[in-house]
């Protein structure tokens, strides 16, 4: 097996043994060695990192100038600008931080629909996005929810946290309905590294948007994965049907003719292209996906035009 | 436009109960689907969660209306005025005499009326009218008597086939108007082209319209065809061929036996001319012979014409006798005689050919031609002379059989001899002596011999003296000589009846017909009434007993139309046309509910197949059905996944 160069062959080979093979084959995780996890907007970590965080300090990377003031260490003066301008500068540098990716993933039942399940395609692409990060020294915490509670938060960092994401996403199943505005307002409550974060759902059902406000107002980069199955962005049903909620049970009796269908196709877009102005306005990325998408498609070719990975 | 029956609108109801059921939400089958969410904003659309919804604009609910609507208008009967006019009775007259084989019309003049009548027909029908139909050509035939029965009329008018006579209208007339009278508004519909005999006709008073056919005239007839042997074994061949026609022809005439062509020439007609010839051939005659016109013109029924050489029949009878004038008078009269030889019964000389030995009180001479003995005077085997009986009172013993005549048992007799027969001799006449019985007359077998007997010299009776005498001599010679006294002439025309007295050792009579069909005839009581019907040679077949070879009567039978070759069309005198349709009839009704049904059909077969090829292979149609017609039973578990992974497709 041929690895990219800069990736660890034993990790890569590592990656499927413990249970995420088909989470992560090996040959997406050597060509996902190519890619990194882009942040918009720098955060403060505990440990340093590959990413830029928001307090200025050593680093390779300047960043600014302030005027010296007593107290400073002299070592930071640039003297090139005090021999142009006689006037004593500190030259302020990036300080590299450690990150935390948050990945959530929606485990609804509505999730498992679909072929194949979109939860799997969500598991999938957080599997990725994971192993993106953790090759990059950062933090990764995953984290599930449905009606029934969200799961806690399970932090790894490094490669070698790699086989515990993995496993703790392919442990993941569907159930229940979906309780979001609470999940995602506490999980904004509880988590103590806000960072980069992306939400795996099908966004079906009320309460996404506070959820989606309490993040960022904790300080989350949320990023908005919405993904649907062919069948729910382009049914084929017909005729006088009664439909059920897989998730809740409810019943709508529907009469599905051509007409229907197309009303049905406008409310999808018009659904979306809400989504798309919500996130638009808080800068949010929303990322609509197909569920039949394939996963280095999805990763190579919509999250880099997303900027979600570069 | 009218409607026979408006109360058949009432069936435009069912478009009502086809447009509830395509307003109804029927019952719903439960499909799976991961969120519900977006569906719950449609379905606050008022009518799509309502059980009745607007009806919608469909191909198939448009269809189904217009199915629904015009089968409903086909049930009311709807009709179209026709400008003829139609009694409450309807006699058809349809002519089927030769001339209506005639082709000038498409397929011939006979399937072009037969159409029309059809039409005209219905049409009455459809007013209320009974229809009879009547055919014609010799002879008239009701065929359907007063019935409002399309079909029946249908089968009568097509059950009608030509005939190769000439029509004879006066008779068909006549029926039709006894028919017509006591009807009311009674009305005679005649199909002919008039190529007929109408000498006499009388028109009915019922109004008649004349429904004409044809209009070509162009034909040549074999008008007369003949086969003679001379005594010198030559045949004479006489044709005639007559134009009926009104420019002149060239046909050629083809003569040719059962093994070859006999003679071929063309002979040249002009209008209205016969041309005759003789054909003299020394050469024997194979079987019968045919004349036939070659080419073609509008009726090649009598193009054609059989003949048959005359059978040279007679019964050659020799007499065996010292002399007696009674018998050599008899035999002589008898029609069926060809020849009646005398011998005495001393004389040695043969008779050579002969077909039946009349033995006088002489013994007979040696061979195996049938006998009549009359007062044997020895023992022969089959019967003995066992002495006289005087004054014999003569009793019938057999009545029905065909040598006991009319007077028989009146006979005075003076003296017979004592018969003892053998078994298998059948007893006609007979007397009682002492309680025993003794023969005077009867028949069964000398030595093999076909025989009669009778036990008294002629002269020791009155017979001779009596009706039944004669009537006794052709009965014997009927029944000893039976190939020779077949009274049948050897050429007939079709439909013509032929009468002839059958043979009584004659056990069975069949008819083969020109196509090879061999079939019985009925023989009633010694007589046979036969009407040959097709054109061609026929061959009656008799059978005789004791494996005797059948006797095979060749009989030509050809198209004697005479002047019904003529098929020029010609018209027929209607005084009395329509003198009252205007008044006391009604207006003739086209009916369209067959229409509207056929454009019904169409229509749901178009339904059909947009309901199949719409839905299929989404919806199978069975699956429509069900889910339309919910009391027809659902599938358990129809339309739900059968599993979780992909359960939403279909």
């Amino acid at each position: 097996m041929s690895v990219p160069s800069g990736a660890n062959p034993k990790q890569v080979e590592q990656a499927p043994a413990v249970g995420g093979r088909e989470l992560l084959p090996p040959d997406l995780a050597r060509s996902l060695d190519r890619l990194r996890l882009l942040a918009h907007r720098p955060r403060r970590g505990e440990m340093q990192g590959e990413r830029r965080g928001p307090r200025k300090g050593r680093s390779v990377e300047l960043s600014d100038f302030r005027p010296y003031a007593e107290g400073d260490d002299p070592r930071q003066i640039d003297w090139r600008a005090y021999a142009r301008m006689e006037r004593l500068f500190i030259k302020l540098f990036v300080v590299e931080e450690d990150t935390t990716l948050h990945l959530l993933l929606d485990r609804s039942q509505s999730m498992a629909w679909g072929a194949p399940p979109k939860l799997w395609l969500a598991k999938q692409l957080a599997a990725a996005m994971g192993y993106v990060a953790l090759g990059r020294q950062e933090w990764v915490s995953t984290v599930s929810f449905a009606a029934g509670g969200t799961g806690r938060p399970e932090p790894v960092r490094g490669r070698d946290g790699l086989p515990r994401l993995l496993s703790s996403l392919a442990a993941l199943g569907a159930e229940g309905g979906t309780d979001s505005k609470r999940a995602l307002v506490e999980y904004a409550a509880a988590a103590r590294r806000p960072g980069p974060l992306l939400l795996f759902s099908d966004l079906y059902g009320e309460g996404w948007h506070a959820g989606i406000d309490a993040l960022l107002a904790a300080g989350f980069e949320p990023s908005v994965i919405h993904i649907l199955d062919p069948e729910e962005l382009r049914p084929t049903l017909a005729g006088d049907l009664r439909l059920r909620d897989d998730e809740t049970g409810e019943h709508v009796p529907v009469t599905i003719d051509e007409g229907v269908l197309r009303t049905y196709r406008a409310a999808l877009a018009e659904w979306r292209d809400g989504w798309a102005d919500f996130c638009a306005g808080r800068g949010v990325t929303f990322v609509p996906l197909d569920s039949t998408l394939g996963v280095e498609d999805i990763l190579f070719g919509i999250f880099r035009m997303r900027g979600l990975v570069g | 436009m009218g409607l026979i029956r408006p109360a058949g609108l009432a069936l435009l109801a069912l478009a009502g109960v086809v447009l509830a059921l395509h307003m109804l939400r029927v019952q719903r089958i439960e499909q799976r689907v991961p969120s519900t969410w977006l569906w719950r904003r449609l379905v606050l659309d008022p009518p799509a969660s309502q059980p009745w919804r607007r009806p919608p604009a469909s191909l198939l609910l448009a269809l189904q209306l217009a199915v629904v609507s015009l089968l409903a208008l086909a049930f009311a009967r709807p009709f179209l005025f026709s400008d003829r006019a139609v009694g409450e009775s309807l006699v058809i007259l349809l002519d089927h005499s030769a001339s209506m084989a005639a082709t000038d019309v498409e397929p011939n003049r006979l399937e072009q009326a037969r159409r029309a009548l059809q039409v005209r027909a219905e049409e009455a029908l459809s007013a209320g009218a009974r229809v009879t139909v009547v055919a014609f050509a010799d002879e008239t035939e009701v065929l359907l008597a007063g019935s409002n029965d399309a079909a029946a009329v249908r089968r009568a008018l097509a059950s009608v086939r030509v005939r190769p006579v000439r029509g004879r209208l006066n008779d068909a007339l006549g029926l039709a108007g006894a028919l017509a009278e006591g009807q009311a508004q009674a009305s005679i519909l005649l199909a002919t082209d008039g190529a007929l005999d109408s000498e006499g006709m009388i028109l009915p008073d019922a109004p008649l319209e004349w429904l004409p056919v044809g209009s070509g005239d162009n034909n040549q007839s074999i008008a007369a065809f003949t086969v003679d042997i001379r005594p010198d074994g030559v045949a004479e061949i006489f044709v005639r061929v007559a134009n009926h026609g009104r420019s002149t022809v060239q046909r050629r005439v083809l003569i040719e036996d059962e093994a070859a062509l006999l003679d071929a020439r063309d002979l040249s007609m002009p209008l209205g001319a016969d041309a005759a010839y003789v054909i003299r051939l020394s050469t024997p005659v194979q079987g019968a012979l045919t004349a036939r016109l070659a080419g073609e013109d509008l009726l090649a029924m009598d193009d054609v014409a059989y003949a048959v050489p005359p059978r040279g029949e007679g019964a050659r009878i020799g007499l065996l006798s010292s002399g007696n004038r009674f018998l050599e008078t008899a035999l002589a009269l008898l029609p069926g005689v060809d020849s009646l030889t005398t011998r005495e019964p001393s004389e040695e000389t043969p008779f050579g050919r002969i077909d039946v030995i009349v033995a006088d009180g002489a013994p007979p001479a040696e061979g195996a031609t049938p006998l009549l003995l009359v007062r044997p005077p020895t023992s022969m085997p089959g019967l003995r002379v066992a002495g006289q009986l005087d004054m014999p009172r003569p009793v019938l013993t057999a009545a029905t059989h065909p040598l006991a005549v009319p007077g028989l048992a009146e006979t005075a007799i003076l003296s017979a001899v004592a018969l003892e027969l053998d078994p298998g001799w059948q007893t006609v006449l007979a007397t009682e002596v002492e309680g025993k019985i003794w023969p005077l007359l009867a028949e069964g077998v000398v030595a093999g011999r076909p025989s009669v007997v009778i036990a008294f010299d002629l002269r020791d009776s009155d017979l001779p003296l009596r009706s039944a005498f004669p009537l006794l001599m052709a009965a014997v010679l009927d029944h000893l000589a039976p190939t020779t006294a077949v009274g049948l002439p050897v050429a007939a025309a079709p439909g013509v009846p032929l009468a002839m007295r059958v043979p009584p050792r004659v056990t069975g009579v069949e008819v083969q017909e020109p196509d090879g069909s061999l079939g019985p005839l009925e023989v009633e009581q010694g007589d046979l009434l036969w009407l040959p019907q097709d054109i061609g040679i026929h061959q009656l077949v008799l059978s005789l007993p004791g494996g005797e070879a059948p006797l095979v009567i060749p009989l030509a039978v050809s198209p004697a139309l005479g002047e019904g070759s003529d098929i020029r069309v010609r018209p027929i005198d209607m005084a009395t046309v329509d003198k009252d349709a205007g008044d006391g009839g009604q207006r003739g009704r086209r009916e369209l509910w067959s229409t509207l049904v056929w454009v019904a059909l169409l229509l749901g077969g178009a339904e059909w197949l947009f309901d199949h090829r719409g839905r299929w292979p989404d919806v199978p149609t069975a699956a429509a059905i069900r889910r339309r017609l919910p009391f027809l039973g659902r599938r358990r578990g129809s339309g739900e996944p059968s599993s979780k992974r992909g359960g939403g497709r279909r």
